[in-house]
């Protein structure tokens, strides 16, 4: 590859050298190739000069080692290795002196100019490196699939619909770099491995079918359903006649029956009276080959005034299916993808063993496999087949241990890329399927991109850039919204989120529920082709149902939220239902809505605004928070311990606003620094109450969302501070890179990604930042398409004892 | 909510308990010879299990004062007045591994990951998680072997699955206190069945699997041990480390397998596999001192730690009447309000603790009971949620230690790394350990 040269690199006349190989990765070690000792000699130049004056004369004061206040020293930095040890610390404390939230405001100021002096040098010494010096594409420690990852997998495998991690109980995943996909910190306890040594046993069982005519009777549990819901199944149907019966009751204790409707494939085929007995209901059906939904749907309670009621509800037992009448029940996928060889007078049951691995193995291992590891499986199968099993049977324990081994739950990139210079080599091309499919699909790689990466189509960007389109399109690619979004926006927290319900009415599950839905339906619109980054500040749509709708005050499909509700609730039920019943018409029904001229794009939703505040109160102060953490990518420190709290405040002024209890708050030097940050953005969402409801006034005083930034930008309301808050765009546009560069490669980034972003940003910038931009031009970037080679260390003495055991 | 699920729950649950055999044991035979570790006659094992509280304490209403057994339950021990002659009020003990040390914030993550390691975490949000090894791993190492499970890890909480857990430290951290290696935290179990099922795989009525299977199964674990080897001669250093968390796993598991090949019968014993999901927090808690209980009581194992929550847990309680988080409350900022409520909650976790002390003395066990067997370390790491410091901590330790431990006093320390308490316990067992993190020595007195 051609190196960028920098202007700097050519104006200190510096040579391309090739990089020194085996680089230390992480950041508190940075890689110090020939080449940039001028840069750092500038640097430190600069650092004598201006930086370290600066620090005397406005920190050290508080931060010296005398007291070294929020734990921060300044004088104990001396050179800059011992900056660049302490990244944190010092991307803090650049922070907090370009904001102008350090020195406090009791303190001498620097003037801009020193400001800006300091604030560059450190970004200088710790995130600008050198890009006209080859950089190391940085090395991605071997990945254990995480929980949702091994649950797309199966269900990609095997053509199954469960998962494995709820009904097992797979230990949570850890969270590293805001993400739970991340190679290092994604570990594997023996409970863990455990889970799978159980649930690869189920899979085994499900997956290969020992005797077709077992499938000739198959039934799937129901649930217990409320008016309005319904429960299905999915089975596999040759074409034929089926039995189709469902085992249900109505209600506990009633005397009445209601109906429920029958319907496959979404179509209506037949109503039931459902009786408080519980009994079966049967029907005959011709059936077309394939998969088939069977639904039940308890469409209409006559009773109204119970409407709702946890005794009112139709409790399905089992839903089956028996049959074909006069055929063979088909086979499903997880077998027919498994067993493509059956022993004969010709072929021994290794022989067909091995035929079945070899092409399994390749789906599972996400490459072909090695001749030593099918023969491994192989004679696991054998040794079943010996002690007395059938070959099927014998099938299952191959499979059962592909399931538990280490090339199936992780993801180890070996060295099948060509080197490209050295200590680089290219990710090989089945490493890229799987890097691709992870990061887009949190799954497996489907036959096409394996298809792709046997011809080696996986070196070319065309074709890449191809797959990614591809890829996006498939309804696979909602993992994306599921996994980097969710977790990019803190969204899963909405799950454990406390609202005060007394305070806030409308607050319920089903709440929590919609506004979840709602901002995954945004999410997805991002990964659309349509989908820009900007629509985060100033979208003018959003997606509603109409419980989001009302609780918007919008109309729903031209309707007022009263039309809403069932015709038949009352006014009066209807609070009391809304909670945890269903009120609405078709509440699971969701479109797309243009927001009134007080809600732009993602920041105002009411999933961010709930998850933002507290139980029973708006905090600005988390809302402020939250968008320089994740949107603005400029964290503020942490509260210092035993500060005067807010609640202080209100104590000794009770009868004054939230706007003003935080300015006597920021009132306290050592608040302000940090709080005339945040608090004017999150006090310019005033407007919105806990829940994300507009609103006038908080305890009788009228709402003033009007507000000044940091930097003297101004705005009136929340509209405005969005608007002002989009001129940052190329700054949030660089943070999102990083956290979606940082998901897709599943570790933590260094200063040599420092460059890689400015492509990956300067690339989606040439593309309106549209978000397929950015996903595009990660996929090509230089981490995601190279991986350093790790250099390989003497064993360490835990894995030469544990040799010593095994020999 | 879909309900495709071809496979119910239950199924799993089957297929855990047989793919995992079954421990044995003769319920109405003397515990401690079921595990065939001691003969009848000799004394029963020492069972230790140490029982975590997040966010600190309401200090006033939670240390008592007092000297010898001249001392007064305070409010939030209330509930441990019935049993103030089974446990020692230990004062004065400090974790300053869990302190800043020029880290800066993070309070929370450290006292966790420091409570039971002794040691001081190393600031990351993903990389290079490194710790320490917990008191109850040592102990495993050398004590446990000679039960079915070297330990039980247990826990009420999730791990938080989104963002950093607190200021800059990984959720690991936060979310564990038992430490295999210095990098590898051991999971815990949140589900009281699933533990159940792991524990006691079922009790005997699922059967024993055949020999035939259970020896398929040891070549499976043999055919990934092969494999991990060959990959691991193949990878770099961080690879290699990943790898060898695999292969640990594995081992842990093939020595599981050989331990546990005979069938429990647990019909005299009163065990009732727990429902699933419980939505009453207490009532999870006691499911989960419930498995403690039979899990010491039929030699399962003889090393539990419980997370009552996880360090920073911002939990409410209605049932108390506390409607606000946990850690918010923490940080009470000397509001009156605040405080009574952290009090609360203080209480409410002694209460439940009460409960499992209750169980285990109610358990006989020989000439005695499963507590006088015991000891329990109850506490945290934190003193004051609100100043988040380290020392004069809440700890109380139950039971006697089969003798060793004379409980029912106050004892006052001056400033005293609890790593020292973790030395005596281990001696206690006759595990030999030098020093633990800042460790100064053993802690005198506990004999009495």
């Amino acid at each position: 590859m051609i190196p960028r040269l920098n202007t700097y690199a050519i104006l200190l006349g510096l040579s391309l050298l090739p990089m020194a190989t085996g680089l230390a990765q992480d950041a508190s070690q940075p890689e110090v190739a020939n080449a940039t000792n001028a840069y750092d000699a500038e640097l430190l130049e600069r650092w004598e000069r201006e930086v370290k004056p600066l620090l005397q004369k406005y920190c050290s004061d508080c931060h010296g080692s005398e007291s070294a206040e929020a734990d921060v020293d300044v004088t104990r930095y001396t050179d800059l290795a011992s900056v660049r040890s302490q990244p944190a610390i010092w991307d803090q404390i650049r922070g907090v002196v370009k904001i102008g939230a350090m020195p406090p405001s009791d303190s001498e100021q620097p003037s801009e100019e020193e400001r800006l002096k300091l604030s560059t040098w450190v970004v200088d010494a710790l995130h600008r490196v050198d890009c006209g010096v080859v950089q190391s594409p940085g090395h991605v420690t071997i990945r254990r699939l995480n929980n949702t990852e091994y649950d797309n997998t199966i269900r990609d495998l095997f053509d199954f619909d469960w998962k494995p991690s709820t009904l097992a109980g797979f230990v949570s995943d850890e969270v590293g770099n805001g993400f739970d996909n991340q190679g290092e910190v994604l570990s594997l306890p023996p409970l863990l491995l455990e889970k799978y040594l159980a649930v690869a046993e189920q899979i085994a069982e499900k997956a290969i079918v020992l005797d077709p005519d077992s499938l000739r009777k198959q039934s799937q549990d129901g649930d217990s359903l409320f008016v309005g819901e319904k429960c299905s199944a999915e089975f596999l149907f040759a074409k034929g006649q089926y039995k189709v019966t469902v085992r249900m009751r109505f209600g506990d204790g009633q005397e009445n029956s209601v109906m429920a409707k029958l319907l496959i494939d979404g179509q209506e085929i037949e109503s039931w009276e459902v009786e408080p007995k519980e009994k079966s209901y049967s029907i005959d059906l011709e059936f077309v080959e394939g998969k088939h939904r069977i639904q039940v749907h308890f469409a209409e309670d006559p009773h109204t005034k119970e409407l709702g009621k946890f005794e009112r509800r139709i409790h399905v037992e089992r839903i089956r299916i028996e049959g074909p009448e006069d055929d063979v029940p088909p086979l499903p996928l997880s077998h027919r993808r498994v067993i493509v060889a059956m022993p004969s007078d010709t072929k021994s049951v290794a022989d067909a063993a091995r035929e079945n691995l070899i092409q399994f193995l390749r789906l599972a291992y996400r490459r072909p496999a090695e001749p030593i590891e099918v023969e491994r499986l192989v004679t696991i199968v054998d040794q079943a087949s010996q002690s007395g099993m059938s070959f099927l049977e014998s099938m299952r324990f191959g499979l059962q241990a592909a399931l538990v081994s280490p090339p199936f739950l992780f993801r180890i990139e070996r060295s099948d890329g060509d080197l490209v210079r050295e200590g680089v080599r290219r990710v090989g091309s089945y490493e890229m399927a799987t890097r691709l499919s992870y990061f887009l699909w949190s799954s497996t790689p489907d036959e096409e991109l394996l298809n792709a990466a046997s011809t080696n189509a996986l070196y070319q960007p065309e074709a890449i850039a191809a797959q990614i389109d591809r890829m996006l399109n498939d309804p696979r690619s909602e993992a994306l919204v599921h996994g980097f979004f969710a977790q990019w926006l803190g969204l899963r927290n909405l799950n454990v989120v406390d609202v005060d319900g007394r305070k806030f009415a409308p607050w319920s599950d089903r709440l929590r529920e919609s506004m979840r839905i709602e901002t995954e339906l945004f999410c997805k619109h991002l990964i659309s082709p349509e989908g820009k980054l900007i629509d985060v500040l100033d979208a003018d749509f959003t997606f509603v149902n109409p419980r989001m709708a009302e609780l918007y005050g919008l109309e729903f499909e031209g309707k007022a939220a009263v039309e809403l509700y069932r015709a038949d609730l009352g006014e009066p039920s209807r609070r009391q239902a809304k909670r945890r019943n269903r009120p609405y018409v078709d509440e699971d029904k969701w479109i797309k809505a243009t927001l009134p001229a007080n809600r732009r794009g993602l920041l105002t939703q009411a999933s961010i605004l709930t998850l933002t505040s507290n139980p029973s109160r708006t905090s600005p102060v988390k809302r402020g928070k939250w968008v320089l953490e994740n949107i603005l990518g400029d964290p503020p420190p942490p509260a210092p311990p035993g500060v005067p709290a807010l609640e202080e405040t209100s104590k000794e002024h009770e009868n004054v606003s939230l706007r003003e209890q935080l300015e006597i708050h920021r009132s306290n030097p050592s608040c302000a620094s940090c709080h005339r940050v945040m608090d004017p953005i999150g006090l310019g969402m005033e407007n919105f109450d806990a829940i994300g409801q507009w609103r006038e006034e908080d305890q009788g005083q009228p709402i003033q969302s009007g507000g000044e930034l940091a930097d003297g930008r101004t705005f009136a309301n929340a509209t405005e501070l969005l608007t002002a808050l989009k001129a940052d765009q190329p700054k949030i546009a660089r943070h999102f890179a990083s956290k979606m560069l940082t998901y897709a490669l599943g570790r933590g980034l260094n200063t040599s990604d420092q460059c890689a972003i400015d492509k990956i940003v300067e690339a989606a910038a040439n593309d309106q930042y549209r978000i397929r931009a950015f996903i595009q031009a990660i996929a090509a970037s230089e981490p995601f398409t190279l991986q350093s080679v790790e250099p390989q260390e003497s064993l360490t003495p835990q894995i030469a004892e544990n040799e010593a055991k095994h020999e | 909510m879909s309900k495709m699920q071809a496979i119910s729950r239950r199924t799993i649950l089957r297929g855990l308990g047989v793919s995992m055999a079954l421990p044995m044991l003769e319920a109405m035979r003397p515990v401690v010879q079921a595990a065939g570790a001691t003969n009848a006659g000799q004394a029963a094992p020492v069972r230790m299990a140490w029982v975590f509280f997040p966010n600190g304490t309401n200090a006033k209403q939670w240390l008592p004062e007092g000297e010898g057994t001249n001392w007064a339950v305070t409010p939030s021990l209330q509930p441990l007045e019935p049993m103030r002659n089974d446990f020692l009020v230990l004062r004065g003990l400090a974790q300053r591994n869990a302190a800043s040390l020029g880290d800066g914030p993070g309070d929370h993550a450290r006292s966790a990951a420091a409570f039971l390691t002794g040691a001081h975490p190393f600031k990351t949000a993903g990389s290079k998680i490194k710790v320490g090894r917990s008191v109850d791993q040592i102990a495993a190492d050398h004590y446990g072997r000679q039960t079915r499970l070297p330990s039980i890890e247990l826990g009420t909480e999730e791990g938080r699955s989104a963002g950093s857990c607190d200021s800059g430290y990984a959720c690991a951290y936060s979310n564990n206190i038992s430490w295999r290696t210095e990098s590898q935290p051991m999971a815990k179990e949140i589900n009281p069945k699933l533990a159940f099922e792991r524990l006691f795989a079922g009790g005997a009525s699922e059967g024993k699997e055949s020999a035939q299977r259970q020896h398929l199964k040891k070549s499976i674990l043999d055919m990934v041990t092969d494999q991990s080897r060959q990959l691991q001669k193949s990878l770099g250093s961080d690879d290699r480390r990943k790898m060898e968390e695999y292969f640990n796993s594995v081992r842990d598991i093939e020595l599981r397998l050989e331990r546990m090949s005979q069938p429990i019968d647990l019909s005299g014993i009163k065990a009732e596999p727990p429902s699933g999901e419980t939505s009453d927090f207490g009532e999870h808690i006691r499911a989960m001192f419930d498995l403690m209980v039979l899990a010491f009581q039929t030699d399962t194992t003889r090393l539990a730690t419980f997370m009552l929550a996880n360090e920073g847990s911002n939990k409410t309680f209605p049932m108390i009447e506390v409607n606000e988080g946990h850690h918010e409350l923490s940080h009470h900022q000397e509001k009156q309000d605040s405080i009574e409520k952290i009090a609360k909650i203080d209480r409410y976790y002694s209460e439940q603790f009460g409960y499992f002390l209750k169980r285990l003395k109610e358990t006989p066990e020989g000439e005695s009971n499963l507590l006088d067997n015991s000891l329990i370390v109850y506490g945290g790491a934190i003193s004051d949620g609100n100043r988040h410091d380290h020392d004069n901590l809440p700890i109380l330790l139950a039971g006697r230690g089969g003798g060793r431990v004379q409980p029912g006093r106050l004892i006052k320390y001056d400033n005293l790394p609890l790593n020292n308490l973790f030395l005596s316990m281990l001696d206690m067992i006759d595990v030999p350990v030098e020093s633990f993190g800042d460790s100064t020595g053993r802690l005198t007195g506990l004999s009495g």
